[in-house]
């Protein structure tokens, strides 16, 4: 009697610990599943980035400085091409945008000796106040050296959610992790709008800079194109 | 035999008190670090000392100020001599000129009180460089709280085994002797009754940068000086292209507002991670502000030191030079007296 309740408890208890493993090793950003969503893996096109007539459109970026003041100010770029310069244009990478289901790490070295970026993968390489600035998705985020997820994207009828945790800007020999959600856990996923049609999709999100020079400004992420499957 | 004996048991009663009291002064040693949170806090320390170890030094400092300079010549001589160039003199030229260029304008009417703020940061910065690598020369902040644990706790072992060896105790007295001499002597062989109080200067000194407001206050600074200086290199210097200067005669006639262009990018290289250093190690700061005050740490060590050492040479055992000699007393010695 005692030994099926022994052998019972043991197989528990290993149970239990498979089951902890599994979650202590599983990777930050692992996307949640639904059953009426599906999964959009390959790359998500970018449109350049554009503004006229007091509104910018296709890919681009803006810094916000307000921190958590109701209301937003933004850093101006004086390099930007926008008749507003709180707007940094992007113009898609050599890989043509965000890839899902896989890296797009910058090169080694990742700066040039003036600090300019070379990470062209997603955006060609823009200057931000004379330095040019380049994004990545790492599997290893630089600031806080959590081990990240592959982007992944998930379209729930036009619903659009994609997880980047590794997402990172890199200016003046500087990581700046601007993931969604955060390596942690923290912040919200990138969301918007897929067409599945047409595969045309809005990408935004904000992230919070933790650390360095930017220490509480926030990233405002605008990403527009179209989806291609791999 | 009767005195004998109350000298005998009082000498055991001194020594006991002794070893109980070098066991709860080992003790405490061993529970300060825990008391103060140095596991917490001394590894900050030793983090943000580390930051900023790039930064503090001459060159480096020296360097600060050149860029802050370069910016202050290129801002007056855009504001004088490029103003009057593109516009004309007088007034009502250079309202002209600041509607044409309202970053710049912008930015020139915010440098005096930026050039004064950082020039006086840099400056305390500066003087405290020496105070910086005085506490930079100490054992890392890491070791800290060990050099409080492992005497303590040394000791209060020791005194345990000589109150249940007795035998034991004319050998253990003297390493107890050495490890109160040793932390008597270990802030002298640091070099902290030197060194520690300068840290004491630094932090004080530091107390007004080391803040989340200041951080801000420079992130701010950077956000001004950017765009201000964008509009030299992006606006200002393309329209005197415009008005019919090549790069030679604007190098001769404007040699500040072509150095800053020039210098701008090793100017960013610079100061953006010593704003990044100062905003990451807000925390750091404030958790060794946190710990007693820099210039109490050597007494730390001495006065536990002596107390230890102190009183394990003080607590002779029975066998040591007075006992033999109280031995060499027979009974009838000891009565006759």
């Amino acid at each position: 009697m005692t030994r099926p309740v022994r052998r019972t408890a043991t197989g528990l208890l290993g149970l239990a610990l498979v089951a902890a493993v599994a979650v202590a090793v599983a990777p930050v950003g692992a996307a949640p599943t639904r059953a009426s969503s599906k999964t959009l893996t390959g790359t998500f096109k970018l449109t350049p980035g554009s503004y006229s007539h007091g509104k910018a459109r296709g890919t681009w970026f803006r810094m916000i400085i307000s921190r958590d003041r109701p209301k937003k100010a933004y850093l101006p770029n004086p390099d930007s091409k926008a008749a507003d310069r709180t707007y940094t244009l992007g113009r898609p990478g050599v890989d043509g945008g965000l890839a899902t289901g896989r890296f797009q790490p910058h090169p080694d070295p990742p700066f040039d000796g003036k600090g300019n970026a070379r990470a062209n993968r997603i955006i060609k390489p823009s200057p931000f106040t004379a330095i040019n600035f380049g994004v990545a998705t790492l599997k290893q985020d630089p600031q806080s050296k959590t081990t990240v997820a592959a982007p992944s994207a998930r379209v729930d009828g036009r619903k659009l959610t994609v997880l980047l945790p590794g997402y990172t800007a890199e200016w003046n020999k500087q990581f700046f992790n601007q993931g969604a959600p955060k390596p942690d856990g923290s912040g919200s996923p990138a969301s918007g709008t897929y067409d599945a049609k047409t595969r045309r999709f809005v990408l935004t999100w904000t992230s919070k800079i933790a650390g360095g020079p930017f220490n509480g400004y926030s990233g405002l992420w605008h990403l527009q194109g179209t989806f291609s499957p791999r | 035999m009767g005195w004998i004996e109350a000298a005998r048991s009082s000498a055991a009663g001194a020594r006991r008190w002794s070893l109980v009291a070098l066991a709860v002064i080992g003790l405490g040693l061993a529970a300060a670090p825990v008391i103060f949170q140095m596991f917490d806090r001394a590894p900050r320390g030793a983090e943000m000392m580390q930051a900023f170890t790039p930064f503090m030094t001459d060159a480096r400092l020296n360097g600060f100020q050149r860029h802050i300079r370069d910016i202050d010549a290129g801002v007056r001589e855009a504001d004088r001599a490029v103003a009057a160039s593109l516009e004309g003199r007088g007034a009502a030229a250079h309202t002209r000129f600041d509607r044409r260029f309202p970053g710049f304008a912008q930015f020139q009417h915010d440098w005096g009180p930026i050039d004064a703020d950082m020039t006086n940061l840099l400056d305390t910065i500066q003087a405290n460089a020496g105070n910086y690598r005085a506490v930079a020369a100490l054992p890392s902040f890491r070791l800290f709280p060990w050099f409080f644990v492992v005497p303590g706790l040394l000791v209060a072992l020791l005194a345990l085994a000589g109150a249940l060896a007795p035998a034991s105790w004319p050998a253990l007295r003297w390493t107890i002797v050495a490890i109160g001499l040793g932390l008597v002597l270990a802030p002298v062989a640091f070099q902290m009754f030197d060194r520690a109080p300068k840290g004491g200067r630094m932090m004080t000194a530091f107390e007004t940068i080391e803040t989340r407001a200041k951080v801000e206050q420079m992130q701010g600074y950077f956000a001004t000086i950017a765009v201000g200086q964008g509009s030299l290199r992006l606006e200002i210097v393309p329209a005197l292209h415009r008005a019919g200067l090549d790069g030679r005669q604007i190098a001769a006639r404007f040699p500040d507002v072509v150095t800053l262009n020039r210098r701008w990018v090793p100017i960013l290289n610079d100061m953006t991670p010593m704003i990044g250093a100062m905003s990451d190690n807000v925390d750091n700061y404030h958790a060794i502000k946190s710990l007693p005050a820099f210039p109490l740490f050597p007494w730390f060590f001495v006065v536990p030191g002596v107390l230890i050492g102190g009183l394990a040479f003080a607590s002779r055992p029975r066998g040591g030079r007075t006992a033999p000699a109280a031995a060499a007393l027979t009974p009838s010695q000891g009565g006759a007296l």
